[in-house]
């Protein structure tokens, strides 16, 4: 398969008031295939969101290159598409409108969009929400929808960071299997940054682990359970020991697999 | 909340049931202290002697309120106009900002009623004065709320339309005025009473009609109930003006409306 996504070489450096730098991410060497699913963990302050940041060209990197099918990226581009831990739908605009905002703001014609945009609708669950105002939503439905805006423009990858952790844990679980799903359906390459080795394990084609400050790859890894994933996984034994061994190179302590669940 | 639950009639009389029966035992204690302890008119007039009094001189009235509320509404308009304005300066522009808000803040320490005497002498003594007092007395709420309102978009919001490459003016017609109605709002409501006390101090400085002018005409004839009289129809003018901006909102808002209900 290609590279879709590509860090290289990729270190960032923050400047403190104080005159000392800090140095949040180093030495990131990290490729995403095109339709990969790959999940990024580690401890809290390793970088993770700093390198979401990057990869969105928020930020720009102090040393290496983010590169798009072989490209360099140095400018924000339609191409990357992203999911935040909050929805940031706008209240004004009801469900539909709110998938379709991207459009509108790429300056493309809506109408022709909107079939699209009721089939995501529906494919997520919310078939006859369409009209319903965001606060008429829950958090769930409401996440669902931001998932919808985001995969309307086709992006070739997606940034999802923490997108289900403002949620409750039924819900969660929910939401990480259907996006599974329509990760299957529209095979986008996805990197999904989170804090539970489950949603991690569960979810991804390769769990990369950050360490902690400065972010380095501290691991990455395989997940060779087999797809469609369910739930039910989590009680076998390959997923206890890639569960393990992530929150091995996490706490740094060996624990059994249900330790911190 | 839906919309439905009338806003005139009866229900409204329901939801403000307390205040009104508080309202209503506040004056009765008033006029029983003012018949006990025979209070003067002149000093403290009785409730009872107020409505009397206003309803003997019930033909001399509407002109005056007439007059008073044509400022306020205009010096209320003149302040929304120039307050948006101004405020869609400020964000669009950084430079503006560092050139305006000192002048803003100058200008709002300045006291209103100081201003009085040169708008007067400048614009003369009829409409235009109170009208320009008004609006300056009230700008800077508005200012402010919608400047606010309009650059708290949320940032993960701002990062969307950036890699969308959506051009500015739109972002500010889609994202940043829709989102500064509520906080403009907020800023009209505190705007209101204070085109009100614009609008009578020019009548106080220098005029032949107003409620204003009324109340100083009274008080030095010492008719002390119609001075009350006034007083209290001003008090109403301004309770009705400052529930059209929150039927405005709710109208306009509903997102907004439905969430502080």
């Amino acid at each position: 398969m290609t590279v879709c996504l590509e860090f290289s070489n990729l270190s960032m450096e923050y400047q403190l008031q104080s005159g000392k730098t800090l140095r949040a991410v180093s030495d990131i060497d990290i490729q995403i295939k095109k339709g990969e699913f790959v999940t990024l963990l580690g401890p809290s302050g390793c970088g993770k969101s700093t390198l979401l940041k990057i990869a969105s060209v928020v930020q720009r990197p102090t040393r290496g290159e983010l590169r798009l099918n072989g490209r360099p990226l140095i400018e924000p581009t339609p191409e990357i598409g992203m999911v935040f831990q909050k929805p940031i739908l706008l209240p004004w605009r009801n469900v539909i409108d709110n998938v379709l905002l991207p459009i509108e703001m790429m300056g493309k014609q809506v109408s022709k969009s909107r079939r699209t945009a009721e089939e995501l609708l529906a494919l997520v669950g919310l078939k006859g929400f369409e009209r319903s105002m965001p606060n008429e939503l829950s958090g769930g439905m409401q996440q669902r929808v931001s998932i919808c805006r985001a995969l309307i423009y086709e992006p070739a990858v997606l940034l999802m960071d923490e997108p289900f952790a403002a949620l409750d844990a039924m819900t969660r679980e929910e939401l990480g299997m259907e996006l599974l799903r329509i990760w299957s359906e529209h095979m986008k390459s996805v990197l999904f940054v989170t804090h539970s080795i489950q949603e991690g394990v569960l979810l991804a084609d390769r769990v990369i682990v950050l360490s902690a400050r400065p972010g380095r790859v501290a691991a990455d890894i395989t997940i060779d359970l087999p797809r469609p994933r369910t739930f039910e996984m989590v009680s076998t034994p390959e997923y206890g020991r890639y569960a393990a061994q992530i929150r091995q190179l996490i706490t740094g302590r060996k624990e059994g697999p249900h330790a911190y669940e | 909340m839906p919309m439905n639950s009338g806003w005139f009639g009866t229900s409204i009389l329901k939801r403000n049931a307390s205040a009104i029966a508080v309202f209503i035992l506040l004056f009765a204690a008033w006029d029983a202290i003012c018949r006990l302890v025979k209070v003067p008119d002149w000093l403290l007039p009785a409730p009872s002697r107020i409505c009397e009094e206003v309803w003997k001189q019930r033909s001399l009235i509407p002109p005056h309120l007439f007059a008073t509320a044509y400022e306020v509404v205009l010096g209320f308009i003149l302040a929304l106009v120039l307050g948006v304005l101004i405020a869609i300066i400020i964000v669009l522009s950084p430079t503006a900002r560092k050139i305006v808000y000192p002048i803003l803040i100058f200008l709002q320490s300045v006291p209103k009623v100081a201003l009085a005497p040169i708008l007067l002498l400048w614009v003369g003594y009829g409409l235009e004065s109170k009208v320009l007092l008004a609006g300056i007395t009230a700008f800077f709420p508005i200012i402010i709320n919608s400047s606010t309102g309009m650059q708290s978009v949320p940032e993960e919001m701002l990062e969307l339309t950036r890699s969308l490459h959506s051009p500015s003016l739109k972002v500010f017609w889609k994202v940043r005025l829709p989102n500064a109605m509520p906080y403009l709002f907020g800023g009209m409501k505190v705007a209101v009473p204070l085109s009100l006390i614009g609008a009578v101090v020019g009548e106080f400085v220098g005029s032949d009609q107003g409620l204003g002018y009324m109340i100083l005409t009274y008080s030095s004839t010492m008719n002390t109930s119609l001075v009350f009289g006034a007083m209290f129809i001003l008090a109403i003018l301004g309770m009705v003006l400052f529930y059209l901006v929150v039927v405005a909102e709710r109208v306009l808002c509903p997102w907004y409306s439905a969430k502080i209900e």
